[in-house]
């Protein structure tokens, strides 16, 4: 067969060509490699730069130095429980701005409600006298008194008789001493520049006048301890905790999915086992579709007009209590787990229709064979067969539902909250509004508390996701 | 047979079969109505109906807010803010009664923009070389990763923007052109990032499903491997890889926390990415934080803005959606 030279190049042209073509298909080989690795690479900083600012040295200092409130060169360990509420009752001075002060009356009355009396009912607090709240060493006649009645001389001696050592020490440490973290920094910066860190603060005192970080000490902290989980929100950086975060998140994603199990897998089971090819289910399936579409914060905005406002009597729990009470604020746990469920829907009952489809049609066959009914098929058959692939698809929506923001600030999270959240009808707030609030703190310390608080919602976050895409992988490699 | 059996409707087929014999006692059965079942079936109807609601519940709520935002008075009886100045002026100062919706638009615009300027290259070459190139224990490790990265909630990327993305652009840019800490490049380009995954899990659905004989066809006709990734495979997968980039495109209009962290607590149109300026989302989230008087102009105008949003990811998604049935290559 003739060849036309012009279609075929001679050989050295050919292996020249050959070559170019070659080395541009690495070039883009390469291209595609690196942009995989780039975002592998922003993943790791990402983590890193929490890290980093998870844990590091702060220079902390006292704001008064437990030595010179102990007094006589003693120290508080030194002091018996009289001598220790004299000091808790005693005027002293801020060390940092030279300021003569002393604990207020109603400071002091709490100490006692909180180391000696207890929880109680508060409208018992104000008209019960003591004698009937408390049972301990004080004068009849302070046991007369009512709890708001106590004078600054009635709590000194009943601290000093009733309180116990290590108690009153503590009150003392935290309410007057006050160790406070004056300035942070980063992990790498902590281990790799620990010597500059140090002449900072030793050219704060010799600065004048010295500046605040004069005579701190400098300390390694880890900013999650264990009080972070316990304690609950703070002014303060170093003593802010998750506490209402997580009970708050527990709370609502947990009747999220009360809500959006049932339903989503309803809905899935509908779609995929009843409904006929019909324009109404047509509509429901392209509906559903476009619903995971449509940005968190919309459904922010519907539960703020329906669920906290139209529905507010439901949501905040006053249709409980009947008509004439005081009407209660609307922006509570329910409405936000309402919310969230109507959220996550769409991704729920996608995966589960999945699964569902999965499932082979001769199960179904065989038990309509065997008599059975179709809601015994489904029930005993269908849904069984389909069961590790929708829990896959529900801990997938769990681990979005406890990552997700947005829509709950908008459906109205609380700001600051003052006691833990306690049922369906209370004021909320979850661990990832508590971050965005302490990311928009304008004191740089929250940067830290912040960053301890991401550590935790991200290993809830990863460790379901993780849990999830193993249980899908065995699955499809079981299939 | 097998496959008639298998397409015919369940219960259908019992009664198709036992019809004949009217008088056995399996007719009997049959007929026993099933209150049981019928009631099951309208509760799961119900589960399904209720995404229809939530879609009524989402228009009329937006469509009512917002037609009371253009409507009320103040005590002048004059209209606080009309349809005209909302679509029309370039000033949102709700304090000041300026409310032109295109500051919120364009911040949204711009992020975005810088967001899909990196999550289209990085997304579509991680597709590409997962698809094409990635051995399979490669793949096997990339792909749960890429999924954490999609798992990250949105406000750890938007403290990232704010802490560690914004603080080394400035350093780099230098102060004079990022004057403040927030700015709308950086938490675009954290954005970004954060919808590789979307774009990359999508377009690599898109390009296995091109099938192997494609490849093989062009490997036989001499092609290297790029040439056949770029001219036949690219190709055929475009319907997919386009829907992929739209609802990339419309997620990163609707992402809220990234905007609202790093991207600045003004509003204001400017098309300098290193500006601060606050995206519908961000100023949602601002306005809305805090206890927010029902029926005030602040409460309605969020769900004006909100009816924006919605209709401008709405069209995207229908878009997607179009793209991907009308364009789409059935093999």
């Amino acid at each position: 067969m003739a060849v036309n030279k012009h279609y075929m190049p001679d050989d050295a042209a050919f292996d020249k060509n050959m070559a170019a073509r070659h080395t541009r298909g690495r070039a883009w080989q390469t291209f595609f490699m690196a942009s995989t690795l780039l975002s592998l690479v922003v993943l790791i900083i990402l983590l890193l730069s929490i890290i980093d600012q998870a844990f590091g040295l702060v220079a902390v200092k006292y704001d008064v130095e437990p030595e010179v409130l102990a007094g006589e060169g003693r120290t508080l360990n030194d002091l018996n429980s009289a001598e220790l509420a004299a000091v808790l009752a005693a005027p002293y001075t801020e060390l940092a701005n030279n300021r003569e002060t002393s604990l207020s009356d109603g400071v002091l009355r709490s100490i006692v409600l909180n180391g000696l009396i207890g929880t109680v009912d508060p409208a018992r607090l104000g008209t019960d006298p003591l004698n009937e709240l408390y049972d301990g060493t004080y004068t009849e006649e302070v046991g007369a008194k009512t709890y708001g009645e106590l004078s600054r001389e009635d709590v000194v001696t009943l601290l000093a008789e009733n309180g116990g050592e290590t108690e009153l020490r503590l009150e003392i440490l935290t309410r007057i001493a006050n160790r406070r973290v004056l300035k942070g920094w980063g992990l790498f910066d902590s281990l790799l520049n620990r010597s500059r860190i140090q002449a900072t603060i030793a050219a704060a005192a010799e600065a004048d006048p010295p500046t605040e970080l004069a005579g701190a000490d400098l300390e390694f902290r880890s900013w999650i301890t264990s009080s972070f989980f316990t304690e609950s929100m703070s002014r303060q950086p170093e003593l802010a905790g998750i506490r209402s975060g997580v009970i708050g998140t527990l709370w609502v994603v947990g009747i999220t999915m009360l809500i959006a199990v049932p339903i989503g897998v309803g809905a899935a089971t509908y779609l995929e086992e009843y409904a006929e090819d019909n324009l109404f289910n047509r509509l429901i399936e392209i509906n559903i579709r476009n619903l995971a579409g449509v940005p968190s914060i919309i459904y922010g905005l519907l539960g703020l007009a329906i669920f906290a406002n139209a529905f507010r009597s439901f949501t905040s729990g006053d249709f409980l209590e009947g008509a004439g009470g005081q009407p209660s604020s609307g922006n509570t746990i329910l409405t936000a787990s309402l919310t969230m469920a109507l959220l996550i829907l769409p991704y729920i009952i996608a995966t589960a229709q999945e699964a569902i489809r999965a499932v082979p049609y001769a199960y179904r066959e065989a038990s309509y064979g065997l008599g059975a009914t179709q809601w015994q098929t489904v029930s005993k058959q269908v849904l069984p067969s389909a069961l590790p692939g929708i829990i896959t698809g529900i801990i997938l929506s769990l681990s979005r539902a406890i990552g997700e923001t947005a829509p709950l600030v908008v459906v109205g999270a609380a700001v600051f909250l003052s006691q833990d959240p306690s049922g369906p009808f209370s004021q909320f707030t979850v661990l990832p509004i508590q971050i965005y609030n302490w990311i928009k703190e304008s004191d740089p310390n929250f940067r830290f508390t912040a960053s301890a608080g991401i550590i935790v919602l991200m290993a809830m976050a990863l460790t379901l996701n993780s849990f999830a895409i193993i249980l899908r992988n065995r699955l499809t490699r079981r299939v | 047979m097998e496959s008639q059996l298998s397409v015919e409707p369940k219960s259908q087929l019992l009664s198709s079969a036992l019809s004949r014999k009217k008088t056995d006692d399996a007719t009997a059965l049959l007929k026993r109505p099933r209150i049981g079942e019928e009631i099951i079936r309208y509760i799961f109807l119900f589960c399904g109906a209720i995404s229809i609601f939530t879609t009524i519940g989402i228009v009329i709520v937006l469509g009512q807010e917002s037609l009371r935002f253009f409507t009320v008075r103040d005590e002048s009886g004059a209209l606080v803010a009309t349809l005209g100045e909302f679509l029309t002026t370039t000033s949102w100062q709700p304090y000041r009664g300026a409310f032109g919706i295109w500051p919120l638009v364009g911040a949204t615009l711009m992020t975005s923009f810088i967001a899909m300027l990196v999550a289209i290259p990085v997304g579509l070459s991680a597709a590409i070389y997962l698809s094409e190139y990635a051995p399979q224990r490669i793949r096997a490790t990339v792909k749960p990763i890429l999924e954490i990265l999609a798992s990250v909630p949105t406000v750890v990327f938007g403290f990232f923007a704010l802490t560690f993305a914004a603080p080394l652009i400035r350093n780099i840019v230098g102060t004079d052109i990022m004057p403040l800490s927030q700015a709308m490049f950086p938490a675009g380009l954290v954005m970004g990032f954060m919808i590789v995954p979307l774009i990359s899990s999508v377009s690599e659905d898109a390009l296995s499903a091109v099938p192997r004989a494609l490849r093989e066809a062009s490997f036989g006709l001499g092609a290297t491997r790029i040439e056949t990734t770029l001219k036949v495979v690219l190709p055929a997968a475009i319907s997919g890889i386009v829907a992929a980039f739209i609802l990339g495109i419309s997620r990163a209009v609707g992402e809220t926390m990234i905007m609202a962290i790093a991207s600045g607590a003004v509003t204001k149109l400017t098309l300098n990415p290193f500006e601060a300026a606050e995206t519908m989302t961000g100023h949602i989230v601002r306005i809305s934080g805090g206890e927010l008087p029902r029926g005030g102009v602040d409460y309605n105008s969020l769900f004006a803005i909100g009816l924006t949003l919605f209709l401008l990811t709405l069209v995207l998604n229908l878009i997607a959606r179009a793209i991907i049935a009308r364009f789409r290559e059935a093999y």
